[in-house]
């Protein structure tokens, strides 16, 4: 099976890793990744040294570098089931906030809850930048299996869906996975004039 | 499955927060501080949650706490869309302390005193889409349903689909023959896909429609004694879900 993800942003990555781990015979299958920018590389990756106030922002998928994240407990063991040294060196660089604490503009204190999920070996929120979930995908997958390919169209009307970059050529695939954040390529082929229409982006 | 998705269904906390953060016709704005983790964060190793009559605020530890680097997020009704999303550092200083400059908690203000951003973010959501597939495509994460706000938890929803659609992927792909038959890739693709909109659209259809349900008020508050209603309400929501979820059901 060739599949084609559009997209090198966290879903997009986490999409990938599972696949290489999870595909009968991985090898058989063709999985390509295509990321419209190329990724910053840092030239000090070392998590420790890793200062998000002074990060630029990267690619579309990850633009969103300012952002705060809170992973709840759910979702870090997910990491820890997509993959183990995932999991460790997300713990490893964000802050276990046991507790959401809620309160008023006027000082008062309206409730603390704990953010844990009482299971055995227990775990809690993990709050970061955004670009650190990113970041910990992103050495995992290697750089060297995403390319550098901005896809412009996708096409679905024929036998297999298609994708065409920017400055020609076209690639097939089986499955194409469409990661590729707010304004999505595929979303606008899945909906065609609707998704300028009543599919739009919503403002309220 | 291999995860349990009625955990993820009843997890309370994780509703509230997004209930809490979330709506549309709101912009956000935030970042970071190198600073030292206050004790507000430290006591109970919280994220902090403020809620006013002129919208939100809410700051955690962004990293382990001996690396002093605190994240910060303000969120606040808007009636018209902003134009663009860069004004410059000063003007949305300025904004922040007419927004929360009176605010108790001197954490907030000297967060705004520090920070140096100059992005504000719309916060734009996809409308409920029939199906998140055709011919051998199919829609992930943001692409699907954008929860765009500035304390991100569209990441989480990302992880949630990707998993998701995984295991249908490498389940049918291993055993076609559970789907009665021998399968080529489309029609694998195909029931792949259907199975991923079944099980995460009606999540994400509830947390967009619960956070709607939160902000009741959707310009600044002038009234003390509807500040107070509004407060009461966080009360009862934060302290008691379940009514909470009573009262509000989608």
């Amino acid at each position: 099976m060739k599949i084609i993800i559009i997209g090198a942003g966290v879903s997009g990555l986490a999409t990938y890793l599972q696949l290489r781990k999870q595909l009968p015979a991985f090898s058989s299958h063709t999985v390509l990744i295509y990321e419209s920018q190329k990724p910053q590389e840092t030239s000090d990756s070392e998590p420790s040294n890793f200062s998000p106030t002074k990060s630029e922002a990267l690619t579309d998928s990850t633009r969103v570098v300012g952002n705060t994240i809170g992973l709840t407990s759910n979702r870090v063991r997910l990491l820890k089931y997509i993959d183990a040294g995932l999991y460790k060196s997300f713990k490893r660089r964000g802050y276990v906030s046991k507790t959401y604490k809620f309160k008023t503009a006027r000082g008062y204190n309206l409730a603390v809850m704990s953010t844990g999920d009482r299971r055995s070996s227990e775990e809690f929120t993990i709050s970061c930048p955004r670009y650190n979930l990113w970041q910990c995908l992103y050495e995992i997958v290697g750089g060297e299996n995403i390319q550098c390919r901005k896809v412009v169209k996708v096409v679905l009307s024929g036998v297999k869906p298609l994708v065409g970059f920017e400055g020609g050529g076209e690639n097939d695939a089986d499955l194409i996975i469409g990661a590729d954040g707010v304004r999505s390529v595929v979303k606008r082929a899945l909906f065609e004039e609707e998704d300028e229409g009543i599919y739009a982006l919503q403002y309220e | 499955m291999l995860y349990n998705m009625s955990k993820l269904d009843l997890d309370s906390d994780l509703v509230i927060s997004k209930r809490l953060i979330f709506s549309r016709g709101f912009c956000g704005v935030g970042g970071f501080i190198d600073v030292e983790i206050p004790t507000e964060i430290t006591a109970a190793q919280s994220m902090v949650f403020t809620f006013g009559p002129t919208g939100s605020f809410g700051y955690c530890s962004a990293a382990p706490s001996s690396h002093n680097v605190m994240g910060w997020w303000s969120n606040w009704a808007v009636p018209d869309i902003p134009k663009g999303n860069i004004t410059d550092k000063t003007e949305c200083r300025q904004q922040l302390r007419q927004r929360h400059g009176s605010w108790h908690d001197p954490v907030i203000r000297s967060i705004i005193d520090k920070m140096n951003t100059d992005r504000i973010y719309p916060i734009w959501t996809t409308p409920e889409l029939p199906h998140w597939r055709e011919s051998g495509a199919v829609l992930l994460g943001d692409a699907a349903h954008t929860l765009q706000a500035t304390s991100g938890q569209g990441a989480c929803q990302a992880l949630e689909d990707s998993v998701t659609f995984c295991l249908l992927l490498s389940h049918y792909m291993e055993m076609p023959e559970s789907l009665g038959g021998v399968l080529n890739s489309k029609d694998i693709t195909e029931v792949v896909a259907k199975g991923l909109y079944e099980i995460q659209n009606p999540r994400v259809t509830k947390i967009k429609s619960q956070a709607r349900n939160l902000y009741v008020t959707k310009r600044t508050i002038t009234n003390i004694l509807v500040e107070y209603i509004y407060y009461f309400y966080i009360y009862i929501w934060t302290n008691f879900p379940i009514i909470g979820e009573f009262f509000h059901r989608p």
